[in-house]
């Protein structure tokens, strides 16, 4: 099993480790609830380093990136990162990525955990099939990777780094030389809080860990872990590789349309997209809120009057709701905001309806 | 260490015997293992259960869990402050946390289920 920077750390905060996609990665430390709260309400520390990096540079890697991924990347100006989907030919989803542009002709390229070797291989095969002005690393392990999310991210990252957090704005990233610590800090995250995410050298993170959580104390900063990414993440409808797509899915199903540059010209994927959005889709994915007690979980059935119309791909209870929520995949005609669905949890069929996502926007300050 | 004046059963409830009444709830492995449970449905009261029967669901942030009743008998009380406060069933297994009072139809099935002491040496057999 693949261990981190920090998975020494997270045995003696005494986490409960999983293999997640073959990383023993933390679920929880005190409590996903406990760690839930602490991001809605203060700060939360995850260690990500399992996603993968890829490090992009050369003449050509603009114009890689351009074809290989679905969003425009033109419309990146240097220090900006954009969430984007790396397609198959037949539009089908190989995975969701963040890409930051960290010099003109140098980007990262951050991927799931689960998908990191199919992407790393994919990358390579169309870098030498026509971009051989490109280099691609894998920078995985010589990077480590912190997420700080939570209201109270902003000033505690600033008691490490200095002033120079002050300067990001949502989805800008900047290389950073402060104290003792470098890397590059981003203003992004996957929890719908305002938060950062730090990529900095392996050997960098012990002490940004403890320091961090040395200067949360004031703001409540806890450790937290995968059991409280996933409930974040759903409360703003925020997609999961794997649950809410794979490579039997297309952007324009997942409902991810935002992410296609239909302008930027030809891209792997697109003619297939092209064609599936002059046909219109057979089913997307929707959010969905539940009218009486029950929690929607991952493959269950959605009905529409006893029918089965569609199935839950992420389900949970929000704990800032009070309700159980999910996103399903249903028949375009079903989806709009307020249509009645029922969802078959274990026999008995319960009450929905569609929901607009997200489902929780944070207070803005 | 498990209470020692409990009986615990294969699917990780215990019971707690006075008289004809027995009070039940989940172990401690079993809130662990569940995580921060989220909301029961809890049984109704009156229903009449068999050994090893559906009593339950409770709702995690990871899963949902069914709970088994360890005994034969008909429901006479359940703790309606769990519905409120779902975080007993981690804070407090054994004590605010129990789930329901069963009138026994069949005392001696008790002796069937496991004392502390097998039911600590159950755990360590399942890890």
């Amino acid at each position: 099993m693949n261990e981190t920077p920090l998975t020494q750390t997270h045995r003696a905060h005494k986490a409960k480790l999983v293999d997640f996609a073959g990383w023993l990665m933390p679920m929880q430390y005190t409590g996903v609830l406990d760690e839930y709260h602490a991001v809605r309400k203060g700060a939360g520390l995850f260690d990500v380093s399992h996603m993968g990096r890829l490090k992009v540079t050369g003449a050509q890697a603009e114009d890689f990136l351009q074809w290989i991924s679905t969003n425009d990347v033109s419309r990146l100006a240097l220090g900006q990162a954009q969430y984007s989907m790396v397609c198959q030919e037949s539009g089908g989803i190989l995975d969701d990525i963040f890409i930051y542009k960290t010099g003109e002709t140098e980007f990262l390229v951050c991927v799931n955990a689960s998908n990191r070797m199919k992407i790393l291989e994919w990358f390579q095969t169309h870098q030498q099939a026509k971009f051989h002005q490109v280099f691609i690393r894998d920078q995985s392990a010589e990077l480590a990777q912190l997420a700080i999310q939570g209201p109270s991210s902003q000033s505690l990252l600033k008691k490490v780094l200095g002033s120079v957090v002050d300067i990001l704005k949502p989805r800008q990233c900047l290389p950073i030389q402060a104290n003792e610590f470098s890397g590059l800090l981003s203003r992004t995250g996957y929890t719908g809080e305002i938060g950062y995410e730090w990529y900095l050298p392996a050997g960098e993170a012990q002490l940004a860990w403890t320091q961090l959580l040395q200067a949360g104390e004031d703001d409540q900063i806890k450790p937290a872990g995968l059991g409280a990414r996933d409930l974040l993440r759903l409360d703003v409808g925020y997609l999961l590789y794997g649950n809410d797509m794979d490579e039997q899915t297309s952007p324009l199903e997942a409902g991810a349309e935002w992410v296609v540059g239909w302008n930027k010209g030809l891209f792997q994927g697109q003619p297939a997209l092209l064609k599936q959005k002059e046909r219109g889709v057979t089913q997307k994915l929707v959010g969905f809120e539940m009218l009486e007690r029950g929690v929607p979980r991952h493959d269950m059935e959605i009905l529409k009057n006893g029918e089965k119309v569609g199935h839950v791909t992420s389900g949970n209870f929000s704990p800032i709701l009070q309700k159980g929520i999910g996103l399903g995949a249903l028949p375009p005609a079903l989806g709009e905001e307020g249509v009645l669905l029922e969802i078959n949890i274990r026999g008995k069929s319960v009450p929905a309806k569609v929901a607009k996502l997200p489902f929780y926007k944070r207070r803005k300050a | 260490m498990e209470p020692q004046d409990l009986r615990y059963h294969k699917e990780h409830e215990w019971i707690r015997v006075e008289g004809n009444k027995a009070t039940l709830g989940i172990s401690n492995f079993a809130q662990d293992a569940l995580g921060d449970v989220v909301f029961i449905d809890l049984p109704e009261v009156g229903v009449s259960l068999a050994a090893d029967a559906e009593l339950g669901e409770v709702e995690s942030t990871k899963a949902t869990s069914t709970i088994y009743s360890p005994v034969t008998g008909a429901v006479v009380q359940v703790n309606q402050e769990l519905e409120e406060h779902p975080e007993f069933l981690n804070q407090d297994p054994y004590g605010r946390g129990w789930i329901a009072v069963l009138e026994l139809s069949n005392p001696v099935e008790i002796d069937g289920l496991m004392t502390a002491e097998q039911y600590e040496a159950f755990l360590t057999s399942e890890e």
